[in-house]
């Protein structure tokens, strides 16, 4: 039996099932496994899209509009430890570009 | 290669392609899914114990796999049997469990060749590859099964095991001759019984 041969006979034979163990019924178990973690993750997009919405409308109804809001955010990520300048120059782009086109569209 | 378990989610899935069942599983049908994760579980196992896991362990692995390929089916491309897909899936993880704790290799439990299942298929009609793996060390057991029944290059055994690629190749190389031995053994004594 040439290398090649044997290398195919070994990869029929473990395409195999186990020949003394049966296997056991998994798909229930991984049917409600994965039943959970679709509901989980349902609940946690939920879960952030009210409280990002919540803290969006706290904010606007409180500094009134959205350059003070760009205003606000920057000074509080900059003051978080931790937080570099990138991301919070990114943030006030983009804000400062939603203010432009707001102004623009109004 | 070999025969299906009877399907328990409906006949109408048994002759149905693994790709087009990938397909109804992403559109959210729950029997296709069963479907799937029936026709892969034992070959999946089957390779994770074959790799030295206890049967607890190939359990958790097979049934962690099995999740993780649902959730990541919209990647599933058919180029394989979804069986296939599941079980390098399957080796990863075992691969990296085995990394982070070498006490699954010591813990290794070997398979029990003696016990007989009646369901299993004459055993004339098949070589004894677990009989044969039994007869390696844990290691080489794992690096061989990693190449022949996950279909691992020699540098993804090494990548996933964090070892040199040259001992990833000697351990594959040992484990062959070995098995070698054995299987071919094995086929001559059958042919001289038959004769």
């Amino acid at each position: 039996v040439n290398d090649r041969d044997f290398e195919n006979l070994l990869a029929t034979e473990f395409a195999k099932p186990l020949k003394h163990e049966p296997s056991p019924d998994l798909a229930p178990h991984i049917l409600a496994r994965a039943d959970n973690g679709w509901r989980l993750r349902h609940l946690v997009v939920a879960g952030a899209a009210t409280v990002g919405g919540a803290v969006t409308i706290g904010m606007v109804t409180t500094f009134a509009s959205l350059d003070a809001v760009a205003r606000a955010l920057a000074r509080l990520l900059a003051a978080l430890p931790g937080v570099g300048i990138a991301p919070v120059a990114a943030l006030c782009l983009v804000l400062t570009l939603a203010v432009g086109l707001r102004s623009r569209v109004v | 290669l070999t025969p299906s378990p009877p399907s328990r989610f409906g006949r109408v899935y048994a002759s149905v392609g693994d790709l087009e069942l990938a397909g109804l599983a992403l559109r959210g049908d729950r029997e296709a899914s069963g479907e799937l994760v029936q026709r892969a579980t034992p070959l999946v196992r089957a390779l994770v114990r074959r790799m030295g896991a206890q049967p607890a362990l190939a359990n958790d692995v097979t049934q962690d796999a099995l999740l993780d390929a649902l959730r990541a089916i919209h990647t599933y491309r058919g180029e394989a049997s979804f069986a296939s897909w599941v079980s390098k899936i399957a080796a990863h993880r075992y691969a990296k469990r085995c990394r982070h704790d070498a006490r699954y290799a010591l813990m290794a439990e070997p398979l029990d060749v003696e016990a007989h299942d009646p369901a299993a298929p004459n055993p004339g009609e098949q070589h004894d590859l677990d009989g044969a793996l039994a007869t390696l060390s844990p290691i080489e057991q794992l690096c061989v099964s990693l190449c022949h029944g996950a279909g691992f290059s020699h540098g993804e055994i090494a990548d996933s095991l964090q070892i040199p690629l040259g001992t990833a190749k000697s351990h594959v190389a040992r484990a062959l001759a070995k098995l070698r031995r054995h299987l071919l053994a094995d086929t001559r004594s059958r042919q001289g019984e038959r004769s």
